[in-house]
């Protein structure tokens, strides 16, 4: 069913091995797709009906319970349309595939469950609002990032980078696997309107490849997370915390930018007003 | 005989901004150095640190030591770049004769007030490179709050300039105290 999941994958060149099953979402394909997964004739979509059923009655439901029903689900598919790995045709990333198909088709059907998830983070999430309010004011001067790699226009800077995160949003995109992909975009995105940036201010520069590094990316992943007023990223970290394993949290590109997005938000959490006119001062 | 055994290592850099942490990454990755050369950003080149190529000389898996040795340019090394592009993120793979190593790298924030942030870095990294100014007076200082918090084998980088020698310091928190080790290595 699915042994071409790997050929489209023109938009995501930025993507390390963790994420080399991912493709983007095939309308076409994936409307296919969820006929045969939801054919109550097959055992997945009784399986899926039951599980329904549980949702409604049960609004305990945590993204861990979510993730093992995916989990399984996914493997009961492909064990039943003999896909496992003792088979001679079998490829390495059927199972990642067809979990994200999976995702993609249940993930868009559970969002009243995803609402509850977000709500139990919520009191976090209005600490961040707050500190958002009046973060969104400071300049990229203010928030550390460099001034060669600074936009022209405040309003303006790095606004690919901003739009890639606004979609990362647990609300809007349609799997946790999709908002990943969206942040390693992000983070890309950082890195080559910060070079174009950089050689707007400075066009006598020889290197044309590594402008930044650890010390100057940090500053404008937090400008780009505040500029971009999301304020559920406690929910999404939860979200994703109890989605992925930790291979995909903790290594990898995926990982990295995990980081960088948890360590922002972190950041801006524990900042009042007076840090920025001492470290303006001190830390530039 | 080469197998096709593949060790896969999370490095953390850790240490102030401008002390040449992105220095040793680009150096290790790409092969590329110049002393003087604004390759980036966040402070003045400075001429503390001349990276070698390191190559993982043994792990020893029962105490979580993996040593790492500094050698000259080796060719045997693949130049696999992350498609990140960021020297915040690169990736390295060395062929050695009876397996491969892939390093991933991470480039932390070395301001002050970033230190906070550090450990969400380093969790699951096999080791970390602190890197310093040995010439700084207030380095031991740094280091002490960096090494209360890792918990695991820590690999000190540092050259004397005046002698033009490097030394690396190994770190074994496996002992209750910890210890220090200290080894030369010929610029």
């Amino acid at each position: 069913t699915n042994t071409n999941t790997n050929t489209n994958t023109n938009t995501n060149t930025n993507i390390d091995d963790a994420f080399s099953y991912f493709h983007p979402l095939d309308n076409g394909f994936q409307v296919l797709f969820e006929q045969l997964l939801l054919d109550p004739r097959f055992e997945e979509g009784r399986i899926i009906t039951k599980w329904k059923d549980l949702e409604k009655k049960n609004k305990n439901l945590t993204m861990r319970n979510i993730s093992r029903f995916l989990y399984h689900l996914t493997q009961t598919l492909l064990k039943n349309t003999e896909l496992t790995s003792d088979k001679p045709y079998f490829q390495p990333h059927f199972f990642e595939a067809t979990h994200l198909m999976i995702c993609r088709c249940i993930f868009p059907r559970s969002k009243e469950l995803v609402q509850c998830i977000v709500t139990k983070n919520s009191e976090k999430d209005i600490s961040y609002s707050k500190q958002l309010a009046w973060m969104s004011e400071l300049t990229q001067e203010q928030l550390g990032v460099d001034a060669r790699l600074c936009g022209p226009k405040h309003s303006t800077a790095y606004a690919q980078a901003i739009q890639h995160i606004k979609e990362v949003e647990i609300g809007i995109c349609l799997t946790p696997q999709d908002s990943v992909i969206g942040l390693i975009e992000a983070v890309h995105s950082i890195q080559k309107t910060a070079t174009a940036y950089y050689h707007d201010h400075c066009p006598n520069a020889q290197d044309k490849d590594i402008v930044v590094n650890g010390d100057t990316l940090f500053p404008i992943v937090v400008f780009c997370v505040i500029q971009s007023t999301v304020h559920t990223w406690h929910a999404w970290l939860h979200c994703m915390e109890n989605f992925f394993r930790k291979e995909i949290l903790y290594f990898g590109q995926s990982g990295f930018c995990f980081t960088l997005l948890k360590a922002t938000i972190s950041y801006v959490m524990s900042r009042t007003p007076s840090h920025f006119t001492s470290d303006t001062k001190t830390d530039t | 005989m080469s197998s096709n055994k593949t060790f896969q290592f999370k490095l953390v850099l850790l240490g102030d901004t401008s002390v040449g942490k992105s220095s040793i990454v680009i150096r290790f990755v790409k092969g590329q150095f110049s002393e003087f050369q604004e390759s980036t950003i966040g402070g003045k080149p400075k001429s503390l640190i001349v990276v070698y190529y390191f190559q993982p000389l043994y792990e020893n898996a029962e105490n979580k030591i993996f040593m790492i040795v500094f050698l000259k340019r080796n060719n045997k090394i693949l130049s696999k770049q992350s498609n990140l592009n960021t020297a915040a993120f690169l990736t390295q793979t060395v062929p050695l004769n009876d397996c491969t190593v892939k390093f991933e790298i991470w480039d932390t924030a070395g301001q002050e007030r970033y230190h906070s942030l550090a450990p969400m870095y380093y969790r699951g990294a096999a080791a970390a490179i602190i890197v310093y100014d040995i010439t700084s007076q207030v380095i031991i200082l740094k280091l002490s709050t960096y090494t209360k918090s890792l918990f695991f084998f820590l690999l000190f980088l540092c050259k004397n300039n005046k002698k033009d020698e490097f030394f690396f310091f190994f770190y074994v928190p496996k002992n209750e105290k910890g210890y220090i080790c200290t080894r030369k290595i010929m610029g």
